[in-house]
């Protein structure tokens, strides 16, 4: 009996043990980034020697570094509302309707989470040059479409299929029309889906390197292909210091997803337990 | 006429307040109308609904009239939720056409219908509260906010739920909920309400509860009303007239009473109430028929047939119309048998009977506090002739 007992206790710290080492390989690189950001060498130095702002105050100051974050910003909007707006849309129709090929239809919409991203990428690069875009923004606009576009239909899609749909036939019946009721009722429900794939594109986009890489230019320079340049010709302190601007972004947008999440959830837990 | 009508019955009706005119609304808004403010009546003619080979309901006609609460009962698959569906306009009949008022409305989308409905899971709107629940077809048909607010307070007030308003759905209990929801087919003042096995989800002491209000409401307001149900206590104590179908047909229509004491056929007498059922052969008819069961039983019934003698019949008689008795009766027409099983059930004794020609009988006996007789017992089993109704035939499908 104790010896059993012994044995889970093993089991439970070997476990916390185990959690606890993933969790540090996956924050150890934040803990070398953030630091060396603050440090006021001119080289990517850990642990720095002395602190200092400068690469922020020089990030901020610099025209190139503001174009490629106001770029990455334009575009990340852009491509929420796309991806997000589409997504709805294929959740809608492959969801609500049967039909010969839907399918093939869900498997070519999500081909983008399966197909390698290179392979994505060479491809759309071939296209976009076929139809003279290059260095246009909203040849990265799309191109980021096509990829994030499979995540927000996923995420509408299970939201979608959740909802009982006898509430909609509920709203018809009470005289409100088909499109009326869907943006009354159902949209509303399904909402914190909505805003999680919007918030989820938006990450995404800012993210993307591999298609970035390809298909912007000279004059569509994105922070994120900004960032790459960065490390491959210049590894100074900036890129530390743009890199931990990224990671607190990334964080408050999935506080905020996560923190609306449990807000809305919450309401009607609270409710049902009254 | 239409005038008089709603003016008739204006102080009779609930007050819930009235439309604003309605002259130049919009054609895509549901349709207020002033023939509409009392219930309409319906007619269904030759409707049917294929799926495929499949026939969910075949050459459905029935007239309701203005104000009449009408149950659809039958058991699952009967088609009846269809033919409910197609009324309220979520399922196109294959072929056929369904009236309301005098308005032919089988195409018209269910929006436009301005029919209520109310469903077996409520189907409230979980992100708005009980006030907006109900408020929302009045949203739809762009009454204005003081109206709106008038109308469901009086709508919340005949549910007797004025203070849940600010309540979400999930809030209630079942039983609230479904008056929510009942608030909500209502405020519009719907000719016609459509309700979906409404109590099917609550248990039976709060059914019984809500039976008597949906009652006391629909008098009140004087709206048509057809019930879906499969639970024939439900049907028989709340309507009118019910409609008792089987696979996609109307089986027989009719009011409690008729369907109860005079059903038309087997399935109809076996599933509003049971009845023991003696396959046998007509020996003599006229006032008082004659008939020979299989066993041997003779029977005499009062009950009308066109069959010619010689010919074979069912003859049906409730359980409870089955004296039992230990002694034989005064005038000799006892039929006498042992009791094969005997079960206590509160309010009535269950005995099941085998008279000694082999024939087995049911046999119910209101308890007022006689010993239940013991299995085994000799007893007698006896009926009034006209306790016994004869089915044709045909009638046994």
């Amino acid at each position: 009996m104790k010896w059993s007992r012994d044995i889970f206790t093993l089991l439970r710290w070997g476990t916390w043990f185990y959690v606890a080492c993933v969790l540090l390989f996956l924050i150890t690189p934040l803990l070398v980034v953030i630091p060396a950001a603050f440090s006021d060498s001119t080289l990517l130095q850990f642990p720095p020697e002395h602190w200092s702002t400068r690469w922020f105050e020089k990030y901020l100051s610099s025209p190139d570094w503001m174009v490629a974050t106001w770029n990455s910003f334009k575009v990340a909007v852009a491509v929420s509302i796309l991806a997000t707006s589409l997504g709805l849309t294929s959740a809608i129709v492959l969801v609500r309707f049967r039909f010969i090929g839907r399918n093939a239809l869900r498997a070519v919409i999500l081909a983008p989470l399966i197909v390698p991203v290179i392979v994505t990428a060479v491809a759309i690069y071939y296209f976009i040059l076929q139809i003279g875009w290059a260095g246009n923004l909203w040849a990265l606009i799309l191109s980021h479409t096509v990829v994030t576009y499979p995540y927000a239909t996923v995420v509408i899609s299970s939201a979608l299929a959740e909802f009982d749909q006898r509430l909609e036939d509920a709203a018809v019946g009470l005289g409100a029309s088909r499109v009326r009721a869907f943006f009354e009722v159902s949209l509303p429900i399904i909402r914190p889906a909505v805003i999680v794939s919007f918030l989820f594109a938006f990450l995404l986009s800012l993210d993307e390197v591999v298609i970035t890489i390809f298909v912007s230019g000279p004059e569509t320079m994105t922070l994120s292909r900004r960032l790459w340049d960065g490390v491959r010709f210049e590894l100074e302190p900036t890129i530390a210091a743009v890199s931990t601007c990224l990671i607190v972004t990334s964080s408050v947008i999935v506080l905020a997803a996560e923190l609306l999440r449990h807000f809305l959830m919450g309401r009607v837990k609270v409710s049902a337990r009254r | 006429m239409a005038e008089s009508l709603s003016s008739r019955r204006s102080t009779e009706k609930l007050s819930l307040g009235r439309f604003p005119q309605t002259n130049n609304r919009s054609a895509t808004k549901p349709e207020v109308s002033a023939v509409h403010r009392v219930g309409a009546s319906i007619a269904l003619s030759n409707v049917v609904k294929r799926y495929g080979t499949f026939t969910a309901v075949s050459r459905l006609s029935l007239a309701i009239e203005a104000g009449e609460f009408v149950s659809f009962l039958g058991p699952s698959g009967s088609g009846k939720t269809t033919s409910l569906l197609m009324v309220a306009g979520f399922i196109i009949p294959t072929e056929g056409a369904i009236l309301l008022g005098n308005q032919d409305i089988t195409r018209l989308p269910p929006h436009r219908r301005n029919i209520g409905m109310v469903y077996q899971n409520y189907a409230l709107f979980p992100h708005m509260t009980v006030f907006k629940n109900v408020a929302f077809p009045l949203r739809m048909r762009r009454l204005g906010k003081e109206a709106i607010r008038a109308r469901v307070r009086q709508a919340l007030e005949l549910v007797q739920l004025q203070d849940m308003a600010d309540r979400y759905p999930l809030q209630l209990s079942g039983g609230q909920q479904q008056r929510v929801a009942l608030a909500r087919a209502l405020v519009f003042e719907p000719p016609l309400l459509l309700m979906d096995e409404p109590l099917g989800a609550l248990d039976k002491k709060l059914r019984e509860e809500l039976q008597g209000e949906i009652k006391r409401i629909q008098r009140k307001i004087r709206s048509t009303v057809i019930y879906v149900t499969h639970d024939q206590d439900e049907a028989l104590s709340m309507s009118d007239r019910v409609v008792v179908m089987k696979d996609g047909q109307i089986e027989q229509v009719g009011s409690p009473k008729e369907l109860y004491e005079t059903p038309r056929t087997r399935f109809v007498a076996g599933f509003l109430g049971s009845a023991n059922f003696l396959d046998a052969t007509l020996v003599s008819t006229g006032d008082i028929s004659v008939a020979r069961t299989e066993h041997g039983t003779v029977v005499k019934t009062s009950g009308r047939t066109q069959a010619c003698v010689g010919s074979r019949v069912t003859l049906a008689v409730r359980p409870e119309r089955v004296a039992v008795t230990l002694t034989q009766v005064p005038d000799n027409t006892g039929y006498q048998g042992r009791v094969v099983d005997a079960n206590y059930f509160g309010t009535t004794q269950r005995y099941e009977i085998r008279l000694d020609n082999g024939e087995i009988l049911l046999a119910n006996r209101t308890n007022i506090g006689d010993p239940l007789i013991e299995p085994s017992s000799t007893v007698f089993a006896s009926w009034r002739p006209e306790d016994v109704w004869i089915i044709p035939a045909a009638g046994n499908g």
